[in-house]
């Protein structure tokens, strides 16, 4: 792999929650899930994100699908802008959505009909919304997005199948909206999906209560794999699982790379298995990327303070490494991303910050060749001229 | 008396479910020597939880023990009343849970709930009762008093005296500002923090054995960091002996001195913690350390996974727990479990292969036959 293509660019991203309003509808807080994050994943690679819980990584992977709407920046998939942010329709659209799932809490959980119906009203007023913004933006014709170059794994095996669908259905599903293959070929392309993530064509008529967490998450995955895409944002997709049966989900995720050339957006927070996956890795802390390089130099050499704190913290399954290892401890816990204040968001809980963390958002930066960071000492910290 | 804080003996607990008997606990047996961590690892499902809350007795129902002792310095507690068992919960073993949510009371300021729990369970000690007894101006009452407490009757801490020691293991903890702090509500508190009320609640009682179940687990590492570094700080100072569960290797490494894995509700393997991570002896041992991640830079190894999933426990495999997916299981394997067998005088493994008339695959045969006691 000489010459990287890109297949995913992420420009300046950003998604916001807008909470809290009063009367007038005026915002009165604001939540910066994601908060300018550029990143670009290559054709074939595997790139992983990582950062403690409520740091965004999740936000940015639904965002980039279009599960949530885009509050800022620009996302390109294959050179093409796939989407592209505005506030102001981001606020409309997140009132339709907040309708929706305030009218969904009403609904009965297992009255699927209902909940579909219901959630098909409000994705034609999305849509129209969508339309709007795109027309606004002036970018109608491009920043639109072909369903099926993009799937994603979830974190949940328990949650994220529906409960009423056998899984020849599950499967199925994306197939038939796309008209993929028709008649016998459905089936004869479900069996085969079952067979390539290690599960039995007798599975085809189960329901997914009759399965593993293991086997759920297979599931999962040959439902992302009958859409043929090209990228699969895969989000925990083995926190939920044992120790033992992680590493089955793993190596096949790695043999499905290879066969099908598959690019993967991994985000986990077990860093250590992150580490064996990815090619590079980028770490967030509320919402901005403090760090991004190569896997193995990321953990060989990180420049950032933040980086350099998590990594030691992690326990090693090694007695004797643990004893002779140096660990940074943190002092306080992440904060909220709530009104974040301004400057380098991890300054509260920095070693080495100064006046200006406070005052001035620090740039992310490349320090070394395809290693960036974003704090203001980098270079004094690392000893980097 | 005895080296060991703990000797738990033959224990097994089901739940009786409308379903059946679910064997969560299947015949464990080990012995906690005084002032050590120990480490119990093993899948979601193992028997880890279950055996640790039979040890104090909260099993929730239909939960039930079904046989076993459990000697705790010198009693067997599965013989004891309810009363005095409830007596010894705190006071003598204390018990940290996963979600420190579910152990606090969101509606009782923490102070509340750490003076309540240091007044019920802690009493003056002797040094200080006599003192105490010395300042009664009546000779003849001040004889008496004294000789109650030369009988080992002291009177409970008070409301002041919890205080002072409830800030104080705040402190200990690290919580910042304990004297305001303490005032505050659960939910005022972050989870590492709430966390480390929970093992200052534990500590205060100064309890000999305390059981931390996931304590980390649904913490972010740099705060899991915090946490275990506390653990190991109590540990030097104070002398506690404790029992730690987790699914995670690299906790247990990093804390523990002695570990157990379980699997299927039964012990498969025991030893120090350096047996455990640098020459294990079974199978199921082995295939852990195989599924985790060990690679250096520069080179990734492939992972070894274990080929199918954890046991039913309403219907486990006859013999041996691992059996279905061992690849040496041999036909003794399916009929009966394997007993401990010593591989060494700290390390001992439930498997097959180490027994004498077994073939000697992959050098696993250590043992030469001879049980563990
Ligand atoms: N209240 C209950 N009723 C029925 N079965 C139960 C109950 N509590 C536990 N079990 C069963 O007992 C077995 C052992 O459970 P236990 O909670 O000890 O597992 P564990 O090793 O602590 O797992 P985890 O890592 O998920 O905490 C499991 O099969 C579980 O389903
Ligand atoms: N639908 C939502 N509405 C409001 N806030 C949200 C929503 N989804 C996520 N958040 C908030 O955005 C932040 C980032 O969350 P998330 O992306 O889920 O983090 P991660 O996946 O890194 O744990 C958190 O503070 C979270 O509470
Ligand atoms: S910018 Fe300042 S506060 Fe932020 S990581 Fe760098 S030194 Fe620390
Ligand atoms: S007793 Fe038999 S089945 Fe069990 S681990 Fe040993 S060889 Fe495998
Ligand atoms: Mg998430
Ligand atoms: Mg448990």
């Amino acid at each position: 792999m000489n010459k990287k293509e890109v297949l995913l660019e992420v420009k300046n991203l950003k998604k916001h929650f807008y909470i809290k309003k009063n009367i007038l509808g005026k915002i009165q807080k604001t939540l910066k899930a994601v908060d300018d994050v550029s990143f670009v994943i290559y054709q074939g690679e595997t790139f992983g994100l990582v950062g403690e819980s409520g740091c965004g990584k999740t936000t940015c992977g639904r965002t980039i699908i279009g599960l949530y709407e885009n509050t800022g920046g620009e996302v390109y998939f294959d050179k093409k802008l796939i989407s592209a942010g505005s506030e102001e329709y981001a606020l409309n659209i997140q009132e339709l959505k907040d309708e929706l799932s305030l009218k969904l809490k009403k609904v009965a959980k297992d009255d699927f009909d209902l909940r579909e119906a219901l959630k098909k009203e409000y994705q034609e007023k999305i849509d129209i919304e969508i339309e709007k913004r795109n027309i606004a933006i002036k970018k109608e014709k491009s920043a639109k997005r072909n369903p099926r170059d993009i799937q994603m794994i979830f974190q949940d095996p328990y949650t994220s199948l529906n409960p009423r669908m056998t899984v020849a259905e599950i499967i199925s599903e994306g197939i038939k909206t796309h008209k993929l293959f028709t008649g016998n070929d459905i089936m004869e392309r479900v069996f085969y999906l079952l067979e390539t993530v290690g599960l039995k064509r007798e599975h085809a008529s189960r329901y997914p209560h009759e399965f593993s967490g293991g086997q759920r998450q297979r599931i999962g995955i040959a439902r992302a794999l009958a859409m043929d895409p090209k990228l699969i944002i895969c989000d925990e997709p083995i926190s939920a699982l044992d120790v033992s049966i992680q590493a089955q989900v793993v190596n096949m995720l790695e043999d499905l790379q290879d066969e099908f050339g598959l690019t993967y957006l991994f985000i986990a927070h077990d860093l250590s298995m992150v580490k064996h996956i990815s090619d590079r890795i980028g770490v967030m802390y509320l919402g901005k990327m403090m760090e991004l390089a190569g896997s193995d130099e990321l953990y060989d050499q990180p420049l950032h303070p933040y980086t350099q704190s998590l990594l030691s913290s992690i326990p090693l399954p090694d007695p004797e490494a643990n004893k002779i290892s140096k660990r940074f401890l943190l002092k306080g816990e992440i904060t909220s991303p709530i009104n974040p204040k301004p400057g380098c968001r991890f300054a509260g809980r920095c070693k080495y910050a100064k006046d200006k963390c406070f005052s001035e958002d620090p740039l992310f930066e490349e320090i070394l060749p395809n290693h960036f960071a974003a704090c203001h000492y980098v270079k004094d910290i690392n000893d980097l001229k | 008396m005895s080296e060991y804080i703990l000797e738990v003996k033959n224990l097994r607990t089901s739940f009786f479910t409308h379903l059946g008997e679910v064997q969560a606990v299947r015949d464990i047996s080990y012995k906690l020597k005084k002032g050590g961590i120990l480490g119990i690892v093993g899948e979601s499902g193992s028997g880890k939880s279950v055996s640790s809350l039979s040890i104090i007795r909260l099993v929730d129902s239909p939960g039930k023990i079904v046989h076993g002792e459990i000697n705790f310095d010198g009693i067997d507690l599965t013989k004891i009343s309810t009363k005095k068992m409830q007596d010894l919960r705190g006071s003598e073993i204390a018990m940290i849970f996963q979600d420190p949510m579910t152990s606090l009371n969101p509606v009782y300021t923490i102070k509340n709930q750490l003076i309540e729990v240091i007044m019920k369970h802690v009493r003056i000690t002797k040094e200080q009762a006599l003192e105490e007894a010395k300042k009664i101006k009546d000779l003849e009452r001040q004889k008496k008093a004294i000789k109650r407490i030369e009988n080992g009757i002291t009177r409970r801490i008070n409301k002041k005296e919890a205080l002072e020691r409830a800030i104080y293991y705040l402190k200990l903890v690290g919580i910042p500002e304990p004297e305001t702090r303490i005032k505050e509500y659960p939910h005022q508190f972050s989870g590492g923090m709430r966390q480390r009320a929970l093992v200052a609640m534990a500590l205060s009682c100064e309890p000999k054995l305390i059981i931390a179940d996931e304590p980390t687990t649904a913490l972010d590492v740099t705060i899991q960091a915090q946490i275990l570094d506390l653990l190991k700080k109590i540990k030097k100072e104070l002398d506690t002996t404790i029992i730690f569960i987790t699914h995670d290797l690299g906790v247990i490494a990093e804390l523990c001195d002695d570990v157990i894995v379980m699997y299927g509700g039964m012990i498969m393997e025991k030893g120090s913690v350096n047996d455990i991570f640098y020459r294990p002896q079974h199978p199921y041992t082995k295939g852990l350390h195989q599924s985790i991640p060990k690679d250096v830079v520069g080179q990734k190894k492939r992972l070894v996974p274990i080929a199918g999933s954890p046991p039913d426990l309403l219907n486990p495999p006859k013999g041996c727990p691992f059996n279905p997916r061992c690849r040496y299981a041999m036909e003794i394997c399916l009929e009966k479990p394997a007993p401990l067998f010593a591989i060494s005088n700290t390390q001992s493994s439930a498997c097959w292969l180490q027994d004498e008339n077994a073939p000697d695959v992959e050098g696993f045969k250590k043992s030469g036959g001879v049980l563990s006691e």
